[in-house]
């Protein structure tokens, strides 16, 4: 038979497609601290996934006003796409202080930091994903526990970091570029988890 | 007795969104005003202090109001995000006034101008969609609006890079460069809150369409 009509994607499916952008955008975070080649590049280049999942953003949006039966709760549809779209903004925002602030070498805190956040990430598409089948709710249930860990240990590289950076009385200003970049990559595991609150409370609604 | 209404009438929420709308303008303007006539510092903070508090109370009204309307005429979980929203809006104004104050700062740098700009455009904005809202008949005159805002946010961003940029370039005291850098992210938030409303008028829109 053939479709008149293009077969719109469903929410699970735009979800999807958005965490994966996410974690795409994190992974390249990560890699760029590593390796620290072509930082303008690939700053661009997160950039631009940035805004495709801005597009996404917008599709679910107009989806979730559109449609009459939803399968999760409009609010929490609502909830879940601005706090993926919290976590890439805060990617971005990072890569492309990277870049504003010259940034020579990164620092080991900041690499180790975008290692949590892309293993943070990881973790989140695996949550997402699951949402589709909430009959595997203790597949969810692990991930979002091992986001809030991962969430932990951000927290405490991060401060041990500021510690440091603080002490480094000779270098001020390079102590406030590097004070406002791990802000960034810390808020955005923080807004990981903030999707895994965000998925355990649907879950336990919809069981 | 008692006296039992069957049909409870219906807030005229649309009028306190008015009310509220033309604050963020008027606050806005302030800003502005503050900033490219520094002086008298300590009083001009204050005034805007106070229009933070009138907004603070319009939406504590607006979410009483809300808990005793039979009647709403758009959902009420969106008639609570508009007026939160708002207030953000008014909160990240007042709090950049006030940090310009609380630092001690001498003289605003340049991009504080442009960024109180946009502000003053994107509130304008802001109390257009509002008033559109009321008497909605074609989407549009919502909608438009909320696409300006969206690209005036935009804008905020660039100009805040600008700004970091010559920021540290120029600033050669670190306790300066601390300062604005927060003043700067207030700033910018500010401009992100309107897109936020932005967000929430076109929801409500596209919902009632």
């Amino acid at each position: 038979m053939i479709r008149l009509v293009p077969r719109q994607e469903t929410f699970f499916e735009l979800f999807e497609k958005q965490v994966k952008m996410v974690n795409h955008a994190a992974h390249a975070l990560a890699d760029l601290l590593v390796n620290f080649e072509n930082v303008e590049d690939v700053a661009l280049k997160i950039k631009a996934t940035e805004h495709d999942a801005d597009e996404l953003v917008h599709e679910i949006m107009r989806k979730v006003n559109t449609t009459f039966v939803t399968p999760l709760d409009r609010e929490d549809i609502h909830a879940l796409t601005s706090a993926l779209d919290d976590i890439i903004d805060f990617i971005e925002a990072a890569a492309d202080r990277m870049v504003l602030y010259e940034i020579e070498e990164p620092s080991e805190a900041v690499i180790k930091l975008s290692s949590i956040l892309a293993e943070a990430t990881e973790l989140t598409v695996k949550a997402v994903c699951g949402l589709r089948d909430m009959k595997q709710s203790p597949a969810i249930r692990e991930a979002c526990i091992a986001i809030n860990r991962l969430e932990n240990q951000g927290d405490q590289v991060n401060r041990a970091a500021l510690a440091k950076l603080f002490q480094m009385r000779d270098k001020p200003i390079e102590a406030l570029k590097w004070r406002e970049i791990y802000d960034h990559i810390e808020t955005a595991i923080d807004k990981c988890e903030d999707v895994a609150d965000i998925i355990e409370s649907t879950v336990l609604k919809n069981a | 007795m008692k006296r039992f209404r069957f049909m409870p009438t219906e807030e005229n929420f649309f009028e306190l969104f008015d009310d509220i709308a033309q604050v963020l303008v008027d606050a806005a303007s302030f800003l502005h005003d503050l900033i490219s006539d520094y002086q008298d510092v300590e009083t001009k903070t204050r005034i805007l202090r106070d229009m933070e508090k009138r907004v603070d109370n319009a939406t504590d009204d607006i979410c009483r109001r809300l808990n005793i309307s039979f009647v709403t005429p758009i959902d009420r979980e969106d008639i609570h995000s508009l007026a939160t929203s708002m207030d953000d809006v008014l909160d990240y104004i007042e709090a950049s006034a006030d940090r310009m104050k609380l630092y001690g700062i001498d003289k605003p740098r340049e991009e504080a101008l442009e960024l109180a700009e946009i502000l003053v455009e994107g509130t304008k904005l802001i109390r257009t969609a509002v008033s559109a809202l009321a008497n909605f008949r074609d989407i549009d005159s919502v909608l438009n609006p909320c696409i300006e805002i969206n690209k005036l946010e935009n804008q905020g961003d660039e100009v805040l890079r600008k700004a970091i940029r010559r920021l540290f370039k120029e600033e050669t005291d670190p306790l300066e460069i601390a300062k604005w850098q927060e003043i700067f992210d207030r700033l910018e938030l500010a401009t992100d809150r309107c897109e936020d409303v932005a967000d929430v008028l076109e929801s409500i829109v596209v919902k009632n369409a």
